[in-house]
């Protein structure tokens, strides 16, 4: 049985590091905070010892106010870990010693992990770890968690300490709060309110701090015992307005930060440079969240991540092309014709392998992501949305919802709904996760990509820009009006750190691209695969019946009987380019009656049925039975639009050597063009989320009614902006 | 034999999807919303604070 450790901290102080670099995990680090909403676990062990560690989302106290302050206490208080290590920030000692000082007044056994060290000397700040070990009374060590330095002694130093009795740190209040806190302590201690869960001047003081998940236990367990504490701090309070204009959680907060400067001040911090200078990234800062350069900085950012991707994929994507075009045609030489080679060609490579063969396009968008978000450029991102999101009803934490989900190209909505958590409004909170489907996720990515590079290929990334300015805008208004009609109610106010700018590494980037990738190539080879095969079974059966197929069969008949043996002979054994103008017009009419075939068994299959049934209303989108059946598996997941525009075009084609790309196909097929690629953009864009999703849209809201609104509304609302576009596109053009 | 080997592909294809989501549905399955998260759906989707039990 190992040590069991938690890690906590404040947000961005590189919890999520140490926790990958204690136990190889790779827990996704963001430089942003926020990152760990829910507890992870992992082990650890060596010589040293054996210790099971989680990792807890990062919080400022222990005050129920958020769900990461419930979900980091809760842990605490129920499993009682053999050490709690706090990381803590070694730029921003004072601050970060906050949370530290509660952990000791909780009574728990707390190790400091002194963490970014290497950032505090860059700033030209030396701590005296020592000492402040010695003054806390608790282990003190030095890391820098981004290359792992320290976490052997602060291993050592935990299975040291682990199994020592603390006893809770006390810290005066003053006079009136220490008075008020003993009566309660007495009262609690007699009465064994809770003290099974905290100590006693703990409760005392979490009451004192208006804490609502303490005061609900108290009303729900000893209703006479509360009605009395809540009497002391009503008097508490009511004294403290009348002497000092203040209240008790306010006088709670200055006396621990009074506690804790009274440490510093006995020399543990020195610093060598004026504390006044503005530091770099103070200085960056300046430029780049400037109210007016700002968004010009942001939208040429996004602009050049796009030109990026799209110029440096441009070639290895076409390798992949050329991949999938080579194995389709071997395949489809090598197996005889039959429903095997169709399920394995139209079904398997031309289905799931167009989904992979965006697999370059997606790891250098990826690339660029990961860059911009470890050097923490995405935090500014953050900041400056926050004034847009304002006027539009939603919160400045909810920028960082939006980026996850693929607010700049490549998230995904699934941690992007559950980054709502961070959100402390209930109504902002809704609000967000019902918008932030409206993002261009990694699913959507190879949608874009295909009709950017089928329809829109000499701007690629310009149009990519417009795609990303629309989901957002889109997002924005949405937003505005629930929040004007069926999700009334105020804003709250946000307050964001602003992390330092760092300089990423290459190791950090590489790591980041390929986990993403590796799970879009996962998708791509399971679910998506699975579900392309099943679209294809739909798209085959119950194919034409023997009527229907004599039709097609006297057709050929009448040509072939026209023609005569020596055209068909020449048709058999010769080149194209080497047939006569006639033996060239009985292939082609040949050809026409196998494409007419092939497209009526199409249309007849179950999936066919279903997109034709739909034509009668999505041809004013200008979508086509096909594109509709598409639309319809996209619901499964997003990428499934294109496996099955790929099986749907492959299913049609007769002649396996004229074959190119899907873009191409889609390019050259009847009923295609930029306007109906367009609609089809803004139609992928809104409309419903892909099924986990919208499952997790119902866990996260607590009910049906909200997933089921979203699919409802957002499918409407994306048709009839398609309907708008077309029609409007069509009297344009 | 081709319409047997299909048979068996697609009814593989088909227990495959359906157990999928019914786990992704149940919060057990592995995430698979593809990009961006790497962790368990039973993570992400099994929300210790659903809205509805929050005060709007």
């Amino acid at each position: 049985m190992g040590i069991a450790i938690a890690l906590a901290g404040n947000p961005n102080s590189g919890k999520t590091t140490l926790f990958n670099a204690l136990t190889g995990a790779r827990q996704h680090v963001g430089n942003y905070p926020g990152v760990t909403v829910e507890k992870k676990e992992g082990k650890y062990s060596d010589d040293i010892g054996e210790f099971n560690i989680v990792d807890l989302p990062g919080t400022y106290s222990l005050t129920a106010y958020s769900m990461e302050e419930v979900v980091a206490r809760d842990y605490l208080v129920n499993e009682k870990p053999a050490m709690v290590v706090d990381i803590i920030d070694a730029s921003n000692l004072e601050r970060n010693l906050y949370l530290c000082v509660q952990f000791l007044e909780m009574g728990m056994p707390v190790t400091i992990a002194l963490n970014m060290m290497d950032v505090a000397n860059k700033r030209g700040i030396e701590i005296d770890h020592k000492k402040l070990s010695k003054l806390l009374n608790i282990p003190v060590v030095p890391t820098i968690a981004r290359k792992g330095h320290g976490k052997k002694k602060l291993l050592q130093a935990i299975a040291a300490k682990s199994e020592s009795n603390i006893e809770p740190l006390k810290i005066s209040y003053g006079q009136d709060i220490d008075t008020a806190l003993d009566e309660m302590e007495d009262m609690i201690k007699s009465s064994g309110f809770l003290t099974n869960r905290y100590n006693a001047r703990w409760t005392a003081i979490k009451y004192l701090e208006n804490d609502g998940q303490v005061k609900e236990l108290g009303s729900k367990g000893d209703k006479n015992l509360d009605l009395q504490l809540e009497t002391i701090v009503e008097k508490v309070t009511k004294h403290l307005a009348a002497t000092l204009d203040t209240h008790p959680e306010g006088m709670i907060a200055d006396q621990r930060y009074g506690f804790i400067n009274s440490i510093l001040k006995q020399g543990i911090i020195k610093r060598y440079h004026d504390e006044n200078r503005l530091q770099i990234s103070d200085k960056i800062d300046k430029v780049v969240t400037n109210r007016f350069l700002g968004p010009i900085i942001m939208i040429a950012i996004i602009m050049g991540l796009y030109k990026f991707t799209f110029s440096y994929s441009e070639m290895p994507v076409s390798w992949f092309e050329s991949f999938f075009g080579w194995l389709s045609g071997a395949v489809d030489s090598a197996l005889p014709e039959g429903l095997l080679k169709s399920l394995i060609v139209s079904g398997i490579i031309d289905g799931a392998g167009g989904v992979l063969g965006f697999v370059p396009l997606i790891m250098f968008m990826f690339f660029g992501v990961s860059l911009l978000e470890d050097s923490g450029y995405l935090a500014r991102m953050s900041f400056m949305l926050d004034r847009i999101f304002r006027m539009f009803g939603l919160h400045g934490s909810s920028v960082m919802a939006f980026i996850i989900s693929g607010g700049i190209a490549g998230g995904c909505a699934v941690p992007g709904v559950m980054a709502t958590r961070t959100l402390k409004s209930p109504k902002e909170r809704l609000a967000t996760l019902l918008t932030v489907p409206f993002m261009n996720c990694g699913a959507k990515l190879p949608v874009f990509a295909l009709l950017i590079a089928a329809f829109f290929s000499e701007n690629e990334a310009q149009m990519m820009l417009v795609i990303t300015l629309i989901a957002w805008f889109g997002a924005l208004i949405v937003a505005r009006i629930l929040r004007s009609t069926v999700i009334k109610g105020e804003a709250t106010p946000f307050v964001m750190e602003l992390p330092p700018y760092r300089m990423p590494t290459l190791k950090g980037i590489l790591i980041h691209t390929w986990e993403r990738t590796w799970q879009y190539i996962k998708k791509a080879g399971t679910v998506i695969l699975g579900v392309s095969i099943i679209i294809w079974a739909m798209m085959t059966f119950p194919g034409l019946d023997e009527n229907q197929s004599k039709l097609f069969e006297d057709q050929r008949a009448v040509i072939t009987s026209q023609a005569g043996y020596a055209i068909l002979s020449d048709i058999e054994t010769l080149e194209s380019d080497q047939l006569s103008a006639q033996a060239s017009a009985v292939k082609d009419n040949l050809s026409r009656v196998d494409l007419d075939e092939a497209k009526a068994g199409l249309k007849n299959s179950i999936a066919g049925r279903i997109g034709t049934s739909l034509e009668g209303l999505t041809k004013f989108a200008g979508f086509d039975w096909r594109t509709n059946i598409a639309l319809v598996g996209g619901f499964a997941a997003k990428e499934v639009v294109v496996s099955t525009l790929g099986t749907a075009y492959s299913l049609g084609e007769v002649d396996p050597e004229e074959k190119g790309s899907l873009s191409e196909r889609l390019k050259s097929a009847e009923g295609w063009g930029p306007l109906t690629a367009f609609s089809l953009i803004i139609f992928t864009i809104f409309y419903a989320p892909c099924f986990v999703t919208v499952i997790c849209i119902a866990r996260e809201a607590g009910s049906w009614k909200w997933a089921g609104f979203s699919v409802v509304f957002n499918t409407v609302l994306a048709f009839g902006l398609s309907v708008l576009c077309y029609q409007v596109g069509s009297v344009i053009m | 034999m081709d319409i047997v080997i299909v048979g068996i592909i697609v009814a593989g294809a088909v227990i495959f999807s359906v157990r999928s989501f019914v786990k992704i549905y149940k919060g057990e399955g592995d995430c698979s919303c593809g990009t961006g998260c790497s962790c368990s759906s039973k993570n992400l989707c099994n929300s210790d604070f659903p809205i509805a039990n929050k005060k709007q």
